[in-house]
């Protein structure tokens, strides 16, 4: 007996070591084919791990930032490291499951055994539950981008969002029920120049995060009032499968978020690339990602795209009931929505069934709309001095019960999809060549513009009354003089005019900020600082021309003015009429009083017109009358406008 | 030469500051996450496996948690009977497909039995719609 239990253990050891030493030398050979045909570099592995190409030299680096995402300590800016760390863990065994390879990176794991052949007798036998109920509940087999248009009044939101939604086919689930992902910084609720600065280095981490479509749909249809567009992919159920391991991968792990390149829409077409390595979406959104540019380079790719489905917004939808009505009905349910009048109003009893539900049905949908704007303090312009029922619990309750008691289907009007979608209208980036005359003198005049559309661009696929533009530089070579000067740059300038009806009642509202020439004579047009804001409404008149009147303020800085301000107040009327769909007509008229740092009133008037060539190219003609500081004089361009 | 360096830059911070517009964050609008309470949460249970006890648990959860999220729309559709979100909460109560239309009319005529009162909670309506289903 004594002698047995020390040649049970040595039996034991040598065949544990025998099996160690056989594993060691399959790594060694794997390892050894690794390096032969340098894997590190191939696809696959480059868009696992988000290898892309450093700012500033030759290096790769990972676009991912936090360590725990990378086995070797190397592995941010070394794929073979990384490559080599990953095979040789993938024969670890570990206690827990969800630590082993195997679990934890699936895709990288599932990818290494088939490209190697790996045989999966030399694995650890192990159970990644936690990963095989995650997939079945998910249970995708279909993949949606699904894309928020942007609303200029809501800080967060003006460029758009996307996010993917994973569909179940062949069963009627319904879409509200499907699992989405999101990409987004965690910035606990700051705001702010902080807030502007590290979304813009990178200051905060960006994670992904899945909840329920429904959720989704209720932030951004209803509480946002949001249209939302989705774009139903070509994915097949292996594909899905491989972007739902990734996604695994990813989900515990941060990288930092950069508003302008590494942002939500970036970051979702990693997921894609991972789905289908051969779809090259990110190197072409290496330097910015506009949410809209990167759903134009999916919907792009020939195949890719299945199908679109439109779903308004709530603005939507009670702008579209309230056509079905006349004024007077409209009136009514307005009224009805606010509390102003009761249902047991005659106004409201002598309608018919149909008459009735139609007005119940947009005063329901109205009042609902108020309580979320309310809840949301989204600002509105009360213009018609009613009284808006504190009880609005109640108040819905009432309305819908008068609705159940009327057994009538819905009517609801079938919302026709806008003609162009957000994918179809021009790209961001423009570049302007002008020929000009500002009295006496002509020049030539290159503008540039980073993002992204102004309100005489062509409007397909934008939403109206939405001007957003950021750095803006312009360079002017004066014809008479033969001499070069830089005109200016606009930093930012947004312009927010919805129209304003019965309904819906936003304010109009813009904000600038610029470093431009103004023109005291000919001969002396100074730059300066130029800030500006204002605030007004918007009115849709004739379908097709939006009509809007501000009140402005301006601040000047210079060494023109005294103690270097300059403070205006005064106000801004302006048209914008889609004559055709290819013809945008403007007129305009400002004046502003200088009260402080110069005492003089400027002003100027003038038109735009824009004629589309195609979706890519338009040309821009317009002639101003202005006085700025000293006499008044009048310019007149032509330029021709090319999208990027 | 200094001061109108210093103003400039206020300018450029000025743009800068309107820059924050571009952000998405995983913040919830206030509103949102009044409605949404703990629904943040919903993603947790996607991992873990299930006994048959265990399934009709979670159903009886994901249940709440869609009538928490959607309580004015699943509302609004049973008043007039039809509607998106209506058909998602029959699919959640397990209703047979041929019964779906007798649902919608059910809830329909019973809407103040579901709703008996304006501030009726979504714990509430559940057991309403519990008791209104078991007629089916």
């Amino acid at each position: 007996m004594g002698a047995r239990v020390p040649l049970v253990i040595y039996v034991v050891l040598h065949f544990w070591t025998s099996f160690v030493n056989a594993n060691e030398a399959y790594i060694q050979l794997l390892t050894n084919e690794v390096r032969a045909r340098k894997l590190w570099n191939d696809r696959n592995w480059q868009v696992l791990i988000h290898y892309s190409p450093a700012i500033f030299g030759k290096n790769i680096t990972s676009l991912i930032d936090d360590q725990s995402f990378f086995i070797s300590s190397a592995g941010k800016n070394s794929p073979q490291a990384e490559l080599e760390a990953t095979l040789r863990h993938l024969f670890k065994s570990e206690i827990k499951p969800q630590k082993s390879i195997i679990c934890r990176f699936p895709a990288r794991a599932a990818w290494l055994i088939k490209e190697l052949e790996i045989s999966r007798q030399r694995l650890p036998s192990i159970n990644c539950s936690k990963l095989e109920n995650w997939l079945k509940n998910i249970n995708a087999a279909g993949i949606t981008l699904v894309f928020p248009v942007s609303v200029l009044n809501s800080p967060a939101s003006m460029f758009g969002h996307t996010f993917l939604r994973f569909d179940r086919k062949g069963e009627k689930w319904p879409d509200l029920l499907a699992w989405t992902v999101s990409y987004a910084a965690r910035s606990d609720r700051e705001r702010g120049l902080g807030f502007a600065l590290k979304g813009l280095l990178g200051g905060y981490h960006g994670w992904y995060s899945m909840t329920p479509y429904y959720e989704r749909v209720k932030e951004y249809s209803d509480i946002e009032s949001r249209d939302i567009w989705e774009y139903q992919l070509t994915f097949n159920q292996m594909e899905v499968r491989s972007l739902l391991l990734h996604l695994w991968e990813l989900l515990p792990v941060y990288s930092d978020y950069y508003f302008i390149d590494e942002n939500c829409a970036f970051q979702l077409l990693t997921l894609l690339e991972a789905a289908k390595p051969d779809l090259d979406l990110t190197s072409q959104f290496f330097w910015d990602a506009a949410p809209a540019e990167t759903v134009r380079a999916i919907t792009s790719i020939p195949g890719l795209l299945k199908r679109v489905n439109y779903r308004p917004a709530s603005r939507q939808i009670i702008v579209a009931r309230a056509k079905q009505l006349t004024e007077h009905e409209q009136t009514i349910a307005r009224k009805l929505a606010t509390g102003e009048i009761a249902l047991e109003e005659k106004q409201f009893v002598g309608y018919d069934l149909l008459g009735k539900v139609k007005i119940l049905e947009l005063a329901y949908e109205y009042a609902a709309y108020l309580e979320l704007a309310k809840s949301k303090k989204r600002p509105r312009l009360n213009l018609f001095n009613s009284t808006v029922q504190d009880d609005r619990k109640t108040l819905l309750h009432q309305l819908l019960l008068a609705r159940s008691q009327l057994m009538t289907e819905s009517r609801q009007p079938a919302i026709i999809p806008p003609r162009f979608r957000p994918d179809q209208g021009h790209s961001g980036h423009r570049i302007g060549f002008r020929y000009g005359f500002e009295d006496p003198l002509q020049f030539l005049q290159l503008d540039f513009r980073w993002a992204y559309h102004d309100a005489f661009d062509p409007s397909s696929g934008y939403i109206k009354g939405a001007q957003l533009e950021f750095f803006k530089p312009a360079i002017r070579f004066y014809l008479n003089k033969d001499r070069v000067q830089f005109e200016g740059i606009d930093l930012v300038n947004i312009v927010s005019t919805p129209e304003y009806n019965n309904f819906i009642q936003p304010f109009s509202w813009e904000v600038s900020a610029a470093v431009k020439r103004y023109r005291f004579d000919q001969d002396h047009r100074p730059l300066m600082g130029d800030f500006k804001a204002g605030f007004g409404i918007s009115y849709l008149l004739w379908e097709d021309t939006l009509v809007s009147i501000f009140a402005n303020m301006n601040a000047k800085i210079s060494n023109e003015f005294n103690q270097y301000v300059a403070l205006a107040g005064g106000g801004r009327i302006e048209t914008n009429t889609s004559i055709t769909d290819s013809w945008q007509s403007g007129l305009y008229g400002q004046i502003m009083r200088y009260y402080q740092g110069i005492s003089l009133t400027s002003y100027r008037y003038g038109s735009i017109q824009r004629l589309s060539i195609n979706k890519n190219n338009a040309v821009l003609l317009n002639i101003e009358q202005t006085r700025e500081f000293g006499r008044a004089f009048l310019t007149a361009g032509l330029s021709w406008q090319f999208y990027f | 030469m200094i001061n109108k360096f210093l103003y400039s830059v206020v300018v450029i911070l000025c743009a800068i500051s309107l820059l924050s517009s571009c952000a998405v964050t995983t913040e919830s609008t206030e509103a949102s996450s009044e409605t949404f309470g703990n629904t943040s949460d919903a993603s947790t249970d996607l991992t873990s496996s299930t006994s048959e006890k265990d399934e009709e648990d979670k159903q009886a959860a994901r249940l709440l948690r869609y009538v928490r999220a959607n309580f004015d729309r699943i509302r609004s559709d049973i008043a007039v009977g039809e509607g998106e979100h209506l058909a998602t909460l029959a699919v959640l109560l397990d209703i047979d497909e041929s019964k779906t239309h007798q649902f919608y009319q059910l809830s329909k005529s019973h809407f103040n039995e579901l709703y008996p009162y304006d501030e009726t909670t979504p714990e509430q309506l559940v057991k309403h719609l519990g008791h209104l289903t078991s007629h089916l």
